[in-house]
Parts: C-alpha cells; structure tokens; sequence
C-alpha cells in the first residue's frame, strides 16, 4: 500500500533465486543422464521462481520487519505514499495508510465531494504519530493521528456520497409495504454500498 | 481436605468456589513451548504455605489442578497463530519513544526512527497463554466481561461480545461498579470471572479504572498493553498494537474462537453427563 519495494531488497531476492537456477541449469547440464529434472530454460520459470520465493518461504519476524514496508520507507518526513480514506465527516478525511494511526486531512474546497469514503489518494507523510513533549510533563502527549499533506485523488469511488445519502433515507422512513422504492434503483444502491 | 477460608468461597445463590484457575493465573515463568508430561491430578487442597509459594512459581500447584490444566495448549490454539497474519494486522506497531512505559521495553523488538516495535515471537506466546486463559473460563461457565474505550473499534467490541453472549462495556465507567457493586446494582450479584481489555488506557489517557478495581475483587484480566500502556495489575498481558481497527479485529477473531471452543467442550462435557 505504500511504496514498492526498490533498492536492495529487490535485488537480494532476484539475485538469490537467480543463483538457484544456475545451480539447478548447472546440475542438469553436468548429468546429460538425468532426465527427470526439468530444464529451467524460458524466462517465464524464471519470473516464477522470483514470486515462489518470497511467499512460500518461512519468515522469522525479524526477517518480516526488515523486509517491510515500513523498514524500507526509512524517514517519514517527504514520503510519498497512497492511502484509503475510511472514514469521513463533513470536510474531514480519515486516511488509512498503512501505518498504526489514520491521517487527517481537509478535502479540498474544489472537487471535495470526489473524496469519498474507500477511494484512493496520494499523500506526503510527514509524521508516523503526532506526539510532543510539553513543558513539566515526563512523557509526550499523543494524539493518535498521523500528519499528512493531502496531494491528490488518485482512484475516486464516486456517486458513493449520493447513494449513501438515499440509502440512508430509506431506512429512516422504513421498508414498509407504504414505501414505494423502484426496485431496479435500490438494488444499484445497494451494490454501490 | 483441608477447609477453604470463607473469603475465598464467592458468596452468592449456588456458591462458586475459588476455581484454581485463578492461582495459575498469577505472573509466572512456564514457557508455552514446553509441553509438560501429562501426570495424573494430585485430589487434594494444597496447604496454605504452598499456596503461598505458589502465588510465585504456579508451577508447584500443576498438579492439584484439574485433568485440563495438566497441558499449557488444552485448546490447541496454537495453529490460529500465524507471526505472518499478526503482521499484516499491525500488530507489532508500537508509539512513538517519547511515549513509551519503562514497563513496556521487554515487549519491544526494538525502535526504529522513533518508532517502537513489539516483537511479535513474544507476543505470539502471551497471545496463545492469554486465549488458552480466556477459553478454560468459558469451559467453566465463567463470564468475561470486554472493556475498551477507543472510539472506533467500541462498536465491533460490543458486537463480538453479544454474538458471543457475553457482555461488554464501552462507555464510561463509573467508579465502583465493581468494588461497590452492592450500592450501584445491587445484591446479590455475580461479578465479572474475566475482564478482557481491548484497549488499557482511557480516551484521557489515563489507565482505565476497571484494572485496578478487578485486582481487588481477586478477578483475573486480560489485558493488550501498547508501547504507552501500563502493564501493572494486569494479569495476562498481550503486548501488542490496541489503536489500529485491523489490530483489534484480529484479536477479537481469536477471543472469539478461544470462548467458542471453551464453550464447546463444556457443552460436550454436559451432553456426556446426561
């Protein structure tokens, strides 16, 4: 959800499976005799082999943590990252990052009603937890957010807010027998929900 | 037999007695990992000086205790556990260092750019000693009480509780509600045999007023502790992430299968008698 991974990690688990198949392509070719092993020889097997290792294979945590997300994103001040919003109240915008706190951001004045609630944006990070250390008091003061500049709507969930809207209307007036409701409508309503 | 004091015998209609449970509970050594020999439960009431000395190696009283205590995993929770799931839950998210309880720097795998890690071998195996905890209480018939006051994961507390027909308190607690119990609800009244604490600090940030209420009424909790949390008085402690949805609702996947499973066998167990 947040960056991909780049840099040396990518290239330890590329060079380490492409020394495996060397070995294997190195066996195969040293035993003319042996038929029963498959000749590792298109490019396909090779990207395989690269999605095989990393899924399949058994992960101490500490494995898990270094090889992270988290790990690679390093300072969080100027990351670049995409969130989902999950939440939202009025102009307030909960973006879930990926990280232990939501970012809080302000839907902009233009286009603001794109941003609804499970649609994508682009955000720099600038702090995984806003906590300070105030004057006289022996541990920082939380609070539970992360800081985040909202950049731009990246995939919108749009007509979400309208059809929230409706649905909502319908079950404050109740589903009786007196409610005329197309059926057709309420149940793209419901699907868009 | 020895005769037990009066105030360990819980004085209400069909009086429960002082279940053993509750002495294993007690902060101790025993690793989960090792499985101990299956000996058969010594019939008798332990003196009051092993008593005593079990209250700091519980290990002495394993064998006074019933048939289902003899094993650490009676519930085979173990295979629930994936150190991969608990990952992708952000589990191992702690807060920032400035915040951080001195209490608290077992649990850490460490701190990384200001941001505190739980190591997440460790809290694998409080974890499973918790769950295993949780679901011997609901084999007894024992009611488990959830208490959390963070705003957005109170609702999915209440809904697994009920669905489990157990209870939950997610509003504010009033002082007393289980020390004074008798003035505020009433007599007689059957308290709470395990309070399970999602979330152990307060939305002011203070640590929630049940823990220490629950320590003096003798009730053994269960509480997931954060980097910032206080982990005193708590009886099993889950050291892990308690301010992420997804954290929460991995652990409440897991206390759900733990009462569920808990519940069976005592469902099993009556269905046998008859």
């Amino acid at each position: 959800m947040i960056v991909r991974i780049q840099g040396p990690c990518r290239a330890m688990m590329v060079s380490s499976s492409f020394r495996r198949l060397c070995l294997s392509r190195h066996q195969a070719n040293s035993d003319p005799e042996s038929k029963n092993q498959t000749d590792p020889g298109s490019f396909d097997d090779f990207v395989d082999t690269l999605k095989a290792s990393t899924a399949t294979k058994h992960q101490t945590f500490a494995e898990m943590f270094r090889h992270s997300k988290f790990a690679q994103l390093g300072d969080f001040d100027g990351r670049m990252v995409t969130g989902k919003i999950v939440h939202r109240v009025a102009d307030d915008l909960y973006i879930d990052v990926g990280l232990k706190f939501n970012a809080v951001c302000k839907a902009p004045a233009q286009d603001g009603d794109d941003y609804t609630v499970g649609s994508r944006v682009l955000l720099r990070l600038h702090a995984y937890e806003l906590s300070e250390r105030f004057l006289g008091s022996k541990k920082d003061l939380t609070l539970l957010e992360a800081d985040a500049t909202l950049v731009r709507l990246c995939d919108s969930r749009r007509g979400s807010i309208k059809a929230t809207k409706q649905l909502q209307k319908i079950r404050l007036r109740g589903a009786g027998p007196l409610f005329r409701f197309p059926k057709q409508q309420l149940a793209k309503l419901q699907q868009i929900q | 037999m020895q005769k037990l004091p009066h105030y360990l015998i819980r004085g209400q209609l069909g009086a429960r007695l002082f279940s053993t449970t509750r002495l294993l509970g007690a902060v101790g050594k025993t690793r989960i990992d090792q499985q101990t020999v299956k000996e058969a439960p010594v019939r008798s009431i332990p003196g009051p000086d092993l008593l005593e000395k079990g209250t700091v190696h519980p290990e002495i009283l394993r064998k006074y205790s019933s048939e289902e205590l003899q094993v650490d995993d009676h519930f085979k929770l173990e295979p629930l556990l994936d150190i991969r799931e608990m990952f992708e839950a952000r589990l191992h998210y702690g807060h920032k260092v400035g915040t951080l309880n001195d209490n608290m720097k077992w649990a850490l795998y460490g701190e990384r750019l200001g941001v505190c890690v739980f190591d997440l071998e460790l809290t694998k195996q409080y974890l499973l000693r918790a769950l295993n905890f949780v679901a011997h209480v609901a084999s007894r018939g024992g009611i488990i009480l959830f208490v959390t006051t963070n705003r957005e994961t109170m609702i999915n507390v209440e809904q697994t509780a009920t669905k489990l027909g157990e209870y939950a308190h997610c509003r504010r607690w009033q002082s007393g509600t289980l020390t004074n119990s008798a003035e505020l609800v009433g007599t007689p009244i059957r308290l709470p045999d395990t309070i399970i604490f999602l979330s152990t600090i307060t939305s002011l940030g203070d640590p929630h007023p049940a823990i220490k209420e629950a320590a003096k009424m003798a009730i053994p909790t269960v509480g997931v502790v954060d980097s910032n949390a206080d982990p005193a008085y708590l009886t099993y402690l889950i050291p892990a992430n308690d301010d992420t949805v997804q954290s929460v609702n991995y652990l409440l996947r897991l206390f759900n299968e733990a009462i569920v499973r808990g519940k069976s066998l005592r469902q099993k167990a009556k269905n046998r008698d008859f």
